[in-house]
């Protein structure tokens, strides 16, 4: 059950009053008298009317309460037009409503909590609409537009004051910019069907004058356009854009924060990170009042979770001081170092190849010896499942034995490099160029790099690209092939005095990072953007998103041989978490994050203006007019008069308890 | 015989039975007060906005009031011997036979009659005999209890008014991090090889840091890096090493990390490298143990960023760094005469090679035949030597940078 009225309990306070009213009458008064029949009688001589009339008057008086009662049920009121209006109220959702513009600005330290004081704008956006809906008159009715990203339509032509006082209750800023132009146009669209139509606009005064021209195109019978605003300056600063990224050819995060200062005056804002909660860094930004000012920090990237930036003030709105990303879990590469001859642990470790892959704690290595391989290789699904890269150190397999992954062929050939060997350099041969733009080349020089000797190769596939070079042939080449990277290198690095030199862990790394060089995956998208989940594992048969705030898990079908879905429901800034149908945990995510300068501006725009602008741009006739909340109400002492009904009725029923139920104890 | 000391030694210690008695008593009952005067004061203070050191001092009332109460309980307990007496006389029910006897002894005695005396010989002879006990004017009174009561009030009221900032364990900083900072700022006043001007440098550095390790306990690691900066900042106005602070700041939040990894990759490591075919066959591999991160590369981060750079190991770097320098030079040189000076890729010309020491060439070419070699230890030391070289350019990002040390380490 609800109630339309859910204020009219304030009602059960009446009860009060009736219980007092018993109490007082409760003890009667005792006298003391020598005996009864005389005073009896002088009582019965006393009254001064009969049994008859007092009973009359009784029934006049109870009558005349129930009648007090119907008309203040009834609402009387005295309407102050003629013919019902068609309001239309444009309503300002956006989240610069849910400033409490009287917050005091304050830097908070250690696990200091923020607090709020006075209303929020947006409540005051609805004590305002409330007043317009007691005004109205029977007759008018009202259509409400809620504005946020997109306009929508709250209450159309209702008017019934209970309902819309309801649905003006319901209402809720969002995490969105207010766009006013579009629902500017829908107010015109639906003025189209109307009579007497009258438009005001609730907002909190941080909007431009341009989005409301649409409303200049009102009937001039419309009159003013009425503008309620309800917010003033105050002093904010918030988080207007937060991202990571894995910085370019290193492990290392970088997060930037940029924010936006409303404040009257120059401030040191404290700006915090965490991951997972765990604070990971710090810093003082001083940033100057309507200034943007953007904080690095960069961060290792050991390590996945929930990436957070705190702006530690107390400010008028809070909502703009926190901000989210996820930070994916980094994940090993699985390579494995495959050579013709088997090793035991400690001298496979000890190899300088394999030294390489020990010194990067983004690769999983493992070694196997070619027999090992080969016998893999006839297992089409293991070869698939558990290699992400696979370096073949002078032996290679066979064209059917080759992993469907991305490769590096230390001096040995390979059907997937079409480079022909047409014998060897043996003497000294000496590098004479390099791409230095090339992935596989970051931070090298390879003009000290001395070789003993080195393979001399033919090369007609232009699809593969040739790295570096000996004064007569490739050296060191590399060639996409659809989802698969491969790098090769004519010689032995033993031969070499590179296996002592920064250029060989060098270049292994950076053929590791070239083969993990792809599209960076979305982890953050803007609240009500739809968000395309990756179907990382073929058996998953639907896609469960956990939303932020332990709201209740949702289920996305995964339809037969998907490779994505999408899931719509991001309306709630905060972090999304997902899981395959058949996993327990939920290992992956993203984050909804909304920021935006033009919302964390917390201060009032000049005066609104709507009209036709001449030449220089100037409104002679300006259609908005500013409106105090107050004003916004017309008649409303006939539209309160219930009250007075309720109370004239209260007042008899005292009266009545006065005169007729005195009780006098002998 | 009749010799009075012992009825004065009597009255006396009555006398001071009673003084401490009174004062206990009155004590006690100002205790109360105290109390209240406590209360009071702490939330004038709390409304005032002190901190709760400065609340602490209002404590300062209960012993204040309890030495107040004492000093009037003992003032007003205080009488008269004859009035003593005659207390005495009622405490131990002698029918003031010992105030008569102070009495008549204050009189002279050639006046006394013989009655007096009589009452004389008798009051001394009871005074002799008489038993104090346990006595005292002490008694525990209703107030006192609520004084006691009140007092532990104040106890709670203090911990109502500043609850204790409980700092949850993900923001504190760790045990294992402040030791790990105390370590390295320790390193720092140690490190061998720094100059006497850097030493200036990290000893003005740490004066400015300063934080005590009490205040590292009340700090979220947040306020602490906060703080770090802000001192940072302060002392970008000095020489310019405000690096280093960062790089402490980044410490703290980057030491848990290292741990939790090192700890998720010795795992790992320790973990078979096996692959199961379909057919349920297994084969098994050799892990290769991926190097784990430790604290040092916190440390290393912090040298640097102040400018302290590694002592060389090998005695051909200077040599080597030399013909680095002259291969560089004569490279461009012919770079410019081909016009490739703006091209993409770099041309090397066989006249601008390295390695045109003899005793180098002999050791690399013995090194690449024998890595385990004299020579391959003195060619990979030079090596290394020119990696750091390099690395404290800073050109190399920190990650590729924390990679080509670990391959450094494994390689020594």
């Amino acid at each position: 059950m609800k109630l339309l009225f859910p204020s009219g309990l304030w009602l059960f306070a009446a009860l009060a009053c009736v219980i007092v009213i018993y109490l007082l009458r409760m003890p009667r008064r005792q006298i003391a008298v020598a005996d009864l029949a005389p005073w009896l009688n002088l009582a019965r001589a006393g009254r001064r009317i009969s049994n008859e009339r007092r009973t009359m008057i009784s029934l006049a008086l109870q009558a005349c309460i129930v009648l007090g009662l119907i008309f203040g049920f009834a609402r009387p009121y005295f309407a102050a037009s003629t013919g019902g209006h068609c309001e239309l109220v444009l309503i300002d959702l956006s989240r610069s409503t849910r400033a409490h513009d009287d917050t005091p600005l304050k830097v908070l330290d250690g696990t200091d909590k923020p607090s709020t004081k006075g209303a929020s704008r947006l409540d005051l956006e609805k004590d305002a609409l409330r007043s317009m809906i007691r005004a109205m008159n029977t007759d008018d009715r009202m259509t409400i537009i809620g504005v946020a990203g997109r306009p929508v339509i709250v209450a159309s032509g209702e008017s019934e004051p209970a309902i819309l006082e309801r649905l003006v209750s319901d209402l809720e800023a969002q995490d969105e910019s207010a766009a006013f132009e579009p629902a500017c146009q829908l107010v015109m669209e639906l003025a189209k069907s109307e009579k007497n139509v009258r438009a005001t606009v609730i907002c909190d005064g941080s909007t431009d004058s341009k989005e409301f021209t649409a409303l200049n195109a009102l009937p001039s019978d419309a009159g003013k356009i009425r503008v309620v605003v309800t917010g003033k300056n105050s002093e904010n600063v918030g988080i207007t854009g937060f991202k990571s990224r894995k910085t370019f050819n290193s492990d290392d995060i970088e997060v930037s924060v940029t924010l936006f200062s409303s404040a009257s005056q120059p401030l040191k804002v404290p700006v915090e990170l965490y991951l997972d909660a765990k604070p990971q860094s710090a810093s003082i930004a001083e940033i100057a009042p309507g200034e943007s000012k953007t904080l690095t920090f960069q961060m290792g990237y050991r390590l996945g979770g929930v990436l957070r930036a705190r702006v530690a003030l107390q400010d008028a709105c809070l909502e703009d001081n926190e901000a989210f990303d996820y930070l994916p879990a980094p994940r090993r590469t699985r390579v494995t170092l495959v050579t013709k001859e088997a090793m035991d642990e400690k001298i496979a470790n000890d190899y300088y190849l394999a030294k390489v892959l020990r010194c990067d704690t983004a690769i999983e290595g493992g070694f196997l010896p070619s027999s090992d391989y080969e016998k893999i290789a006839q297992d089409k699904k293991a070869l698939k499942s558990q290699f992400d890269a696979v370096i073949f150190d002078n032996w290679t397999p066979t064209a059917e034995q080759m992993p469907p992954c991305h490769a590096l062929f230390v001096n040995a050939e390979s059907s997937d490099i079409p480079a022909a060997v047409k014998g060897m350099l043996s003497d000294r041969p000496l590098i004479r160029k390099w791409d230095e733009g090339h992935p596989l080349m970051n931070y090298l020089n390879l003009r000290d790099v001395f070789l003993k000797q080195a393979k001399q190769l033919q090369l007609d596939d232009k699809s593969t690209d040739v790295v570096a070079e000996l004064v007569s042939s490739p050296l060191i080449l590399a060639r996409e092939m659809g989802h698969r990277k491969l790098a090769y290198i004519g010689f032995n690095p033993a031969d070499s005095d590179i296996q002592f030199k920064k250029e060989l862990p060098l270049f292994v790394l950076n053929c590791f990072e070239w083969f993990k060089r792809g599209v960076e995956p979305v982890t953050q998208i803007p609240p009500g953007e739809p968000m395309k989940i990756e179907i990382t594992d073929s058996t998953w048969k639907s896609v469960v998103v956990f939303p932020p705030d332990n709201a209740a898990p949702q289920k996305v079908a995964v339809p037969e041989g998907a490779e994505s879905v999408l899931f719509y429901d991001t309306f709630k800034p905060g972090i999304y978490r997902f899981m395959g149908d058949a996993e327990k945990t939920p290992r992956l995510g993203f984050a909804v994050y909304f920021g935006s300068a033009k919302e964390t501006n917390l201060n009032v725009s000049s005066a609104i203006q709507i009209g036709t602008a001449d030449e220089k741009g100037h409104i002679a006739d300006n259609r908005a007019e500013l409106t105090a909340v107050d004003k916004l109400v017309e008649h409303h002492i006939s539209s309160q008069m219930w009250i007075y009904f309720a109370l004239f009725a209260a007042g008899l029923l005292a009266v009545e308890n006065y005169l007729f139920h005195r009780r006098v104890f002998f | 015989m009749n010799d009075p000391r012992a009825l004065q030694q009597l009255i006396s210690r009555f006398r001071s039975r009673l003084a401490f008695g009174g004062a206990v008593q009155a004590a006690l009952k100002a205790l109360i007060w105290g109390a209240v005067a406590v209360l009071m004061l702490m939330l004038i203070l709390k409304c005032a906005g002190f901190s709760k050191r400065v609340a602490l001092i209002s404590f300062a009332a209960i012993p204040v009031a309890v030495l107040a109460g004492g000093i009037s309980g003992w003032r007003r307990s205080r009488c008269s011997p004859y009035s003593a007496a005659k207390q005495l006389d009622k405490h131990l029910q002698l029918n003031d036979r010992l105030a008569n006897t102070f009495y008549f002894l204050s009189q002279d005695p050639a006046k006394r009659s013989p009655l007096a005396e009589l009452a004389i010989a008798d009051g001394l002879n009871t005074a002799r005999n008489a038993k104090l006990g346990a006595f005292t004017a002490f008694r525990w009174t209703r107030r006192a209890t609520y004084g006691v009561l009140a007092s532990l009030l104040c106890a709670g009221w203090i911990f109502l008014l500043y609850p204790p900032s409980v700092i949850p364990a993900e923001l504190a900083v760790a045990q294992d991090t402040q030791d790990e900072m105390k370590g390295i700022i320790k390193g720092l006043k140690d490190l061998p090889g720094v100059s006497a001007e850097q030493k200036d440098e990290i000893k003005k550095m740490l004066d400015t840091l300063n934080i005590s390790e009490d205040d590292m306990n009340k700090m979220t690691r947040a306020d602490l890096m906060r703080m770090i900066s802000a001192k940072g900042i302060d002392y970008k106005g000095g020489t310019g090493k405000a690096a280093a602070f960062e790089a402490m700041k980044n410490a703290i939040g980057e030491l848990d990390a290292i741990r939790q990894q090192r700890d998720e990759i010795e795992k790992k490591n320790k973990e078979a490298f096996q692959i199961q075919l379909a057919n349920g066959q297994k084969i098994t591999g050799v892990r290769i143990s991926t190097s784990a991160p430790s604290e040092k590369i916190v440390c290393e981060r912090i040298q640097s960023s102040i400018g302290i750079k590694q002592a060389s190991e090998s005695d051909e770097l200077e040599q080597l760094q030399k013909q680095t320098a002259l291969a560089a030079e004569n490279a461009k040189t012919m770079r410019t005469k081909i016009g490739l000076k703006t091209s993409a890729t770099t041309k090397v010309d066989e006249n601008a090679l390295l390695a045109t020491n003899e005793k180098y060439q002999k050791d690399r070419d013995d090194a690449i035949k024998d890595p385990n070699s004299e020579a391959a230890v003195r060619v990979k030391k030079a090596q290394r030597d020119i990696i750091q070289g390099e690395l404290d350019k800073g050109d190399i990002p920190a990650g590729t940078a924390e990679k080509l040390k670990n391959w450094m380490r494994l390689d020594k």
